[in-house]
């Protein structure tokens, strides 16, 4: 799948941009804060209708102005051409138009587009907190599945819902009697996150592990474990999983009525990386950690390709500079010649001759982006 | 932007209506001044009237100017099935339908703890207060499909659940298909996780 054109209006610090990347690798390059970043942002919201830098719709609106639009039209192997349309407002519902066609529901966009995006923040998810490799699981699985999407959206409002009834039971004391129906919701939306993302981890898991590997030149092997705080086990059903989940909820009733919080539930979820034993979230050298990292986000790319049928477009947001030249040769090892890449650097220094050979370069100054 | 301090007022009032930004309450307020004396006392005559004439029915917490509202007090409703909405305006909606012919009953809001909202604030108790008396075989839950208005459904059908046996009053949720508002995008999930969140009730 390849991108043969984008169009930004008003979206972030561009007015009025259009864009005709080449079929294969295009270098974004620029100096800080002129809108590198921007551009591949775009690419990534027209994949998941959401920005992965930010939950507000609003930040993405140049500002000044009401309302923005990207636009972006697609080559697909065995299917026809593509337009996708994405139109944010500031007062507005957001607009996604499929072939100029409005589609009032925003999942009709999710698995038109897909898109891998690395960024240096990806670098230290496994370092990082809990919370970033959770991101990481919700951003994913968001672009395979519009009923994951769903009940990520559902589960959130029901979650602040039901802390905030706790919050006021432990301050304020009263009847814990709605807490039955708030229980319904979270495992309703619950135990759906929970099935997805051992799914994903499970697949994810088996083509990491090769991945690390070369990466180490067979010198060290990942493991990677999806850490459910509700248990899961193989083959379970949803309704299954929601049937355990509410028994964990009764079972903790007194300690989340003592705390005035949820205590159980994918929001505590995490993923553990091993290497040979050893857990490297918290044991891990740096090497290890990026080396994990770098093997998370190109077995990512090889899931996509598997449940999609072509490889995905790969965005490589400002990652190059961050990895040693072992590192960024085995990304363009997995990648060039396969899936068309967007990488942003700061000068073209990163890049190997056989890629620069094969590749467009796009100068981007002040919110305008210059073919070379 | 400077105007005579009555103009002002009008100006301030009409702002803090809903859905009127500045420009369209300084437009509002200048098609009032523009009025004949005649129109603008009957719209401040009409404004007083519905404070002082409205309150809510006896019965279904429907509006009403008397103490039961007309729906309640119509002969050809059937009054063995009662329709529970969250606001009147839900009850317009649905009598607009022409397809309904029982009773009503307004919750005058949903659950939503964020909101300080709980059951005592709800016409929950009088729900129950009217199905004690007997006369009703049937509720129909018809509260939003969002979160707060599911949740609210829920509660209600396990609250009655409890006092009430299934051979005594058949309860029903009407939801799927509708369309759900808010910050849900994705409509057409919802019936795995309705069908979930149902299960033991229907
Ligand atoms: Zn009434």
């Amino acid at each position: 799948m390849r991108i043969t054109d984008v169009h930004l209006v008003n979206f972030r610090n561009y007015t009025d941009q259009r864009v005709k990347p080449g079929p294969s690798m295009n270098i974004v390059v620029g100096s800080n804060a002129q809108g590198k970043s921007n551009l591949l942002e775009a690419i990534y919201t027209l994949t998941t209708t959401k920005s992965h830098r930010t939950n507000r719709d609003t930040d993405l609106i140049r500002v000044g102005e009401d309302s923005a639009r990207i636009a972006c039209s697609i080559v697909r192997e065995k299917q026809n051409d593509t337009e996708l349309e994405i139109i944010l407002s500031r007062t507005e519902k957001k607009i996604v138009k499929i072939n100029r066609a409005r589609h009032p529901k925003i999942a009709d966009m999710i698995g038109q587009l897909n898109s891998v995006i690395f960024s240096s923040e990806d670098l230290s998810m496994i370092k990082g907190d809990p919370s970033e490799r959770r991101r990481f699981l919700n951003l994913e699985i968001s672009q395979l599945s519009g009923q994951y999407a769903y009940a990520l959206g559902g589960y959130r409002r029901v979650l602040e819902q039901r802390n905030a009834l706790l919050k006021t039971l432990k301050l304020n004391g009263g009847s814990a009697n709605t807490l039955p129906a708030w229980d319904e919701q979270l495992t309703a939306f619950g135990s759906i996150m929970l099935k997805w993302r051992w799914d994903f981890v499970n697949r994810l898991r088996s083509l990491a592990a090769p991945i690390y590997h070369q990466l180490t030149d067979g010198s060290e092997a990942l493991d990677l474990r999806y850490e459910p705080n509700v248990p899961v086990r193989e083959n379970e059903t949803v309704e299954e999983i929601a049937a355990r989940f509410r028994e964990a909820l009764v079972d903790a009733r007194a300690r989340e009525l003592a705390r005035g919080v949820t205590v159980k539930g994918p929001q505590r979820d995490d993923i553990s990386f091993t290497v040979d034993g050893l857990d490297v979230r918290y044991y891990g050298s740096q090497g290890q950690q990026r080396s994990a990292a770098l093997a998370l986000k190109l077995a990512e790319i090889r899931l996509l390709e598997d449940m999609v049928g072509e490889p995905p477009v790969v965005l490589l947001d400002d990652v190059m500079a961050e990895l040693d030249e072992e590192r960024r040769s085995h990304v363009f090892d997995l990648t060039f010649g396969k899936c068309q890449t967007f990488a942003s650097a700061t000068g073209p220094d990163h890049f190997p001759p056989d890629v620069m050979a094969g590749a467009v370069v796009f100068r981007v100054l002040k919110g305008e982006v210059l073919r070379q | 932007m400077h105007y005579a301090k009555p103009l002002a007022r009008l100006v301030g009032e009409l702002e803090k209506l809903p859905g009127v930004g500045p420009k369209s309450a300084q437009r509002l307020a200048f098609h009032i001044l523009r009025a004949s004396e005649e129109e603008a006392r009957m719209l401040s005559d009409s404004i007083i009237d519905v404070k002082t004439s409205i309150s809510m029915c006896k019965i279904c917490f429907n509006f009403t100017d008397q103490e039961t509202c007309d729906i309640c007090r119509d002969p050809k409703r059937d009054r063995s099935i009662i329709c529970v909405v969250a606001e009147p305006r839900d009850l317009v909606a649905m009598e607009k339908t022409n397809e309904y012919h029982g009773l009503y009953h307004v919750l005058q809001g949903v659950i939503s703890p964020m909101e300080g909202v709980g059951p005592d604030q709800l016409k929950i108790r009088e729900l129950v207060g009217r199905l004690a008396q007997g006369e009703v075989r049937e509720i129909i839950l018809a509260t939003n499909p969002t979160i707060e208005g599911d949740t609210t459904a829920l509660y209600i059908s396990r609250e009655l659940r409890r006092d009430l046996p299934e051979a005594e009053i058949k309860i029903s949720r009407i939801a799927h298909g509708m369309p759900v508002g808010g910050d849900l995008d994705y409509a057409d999930q919802a019936t795995l996780i309705q069908a979930m969140q149902w299960r033991r009730e229907m």
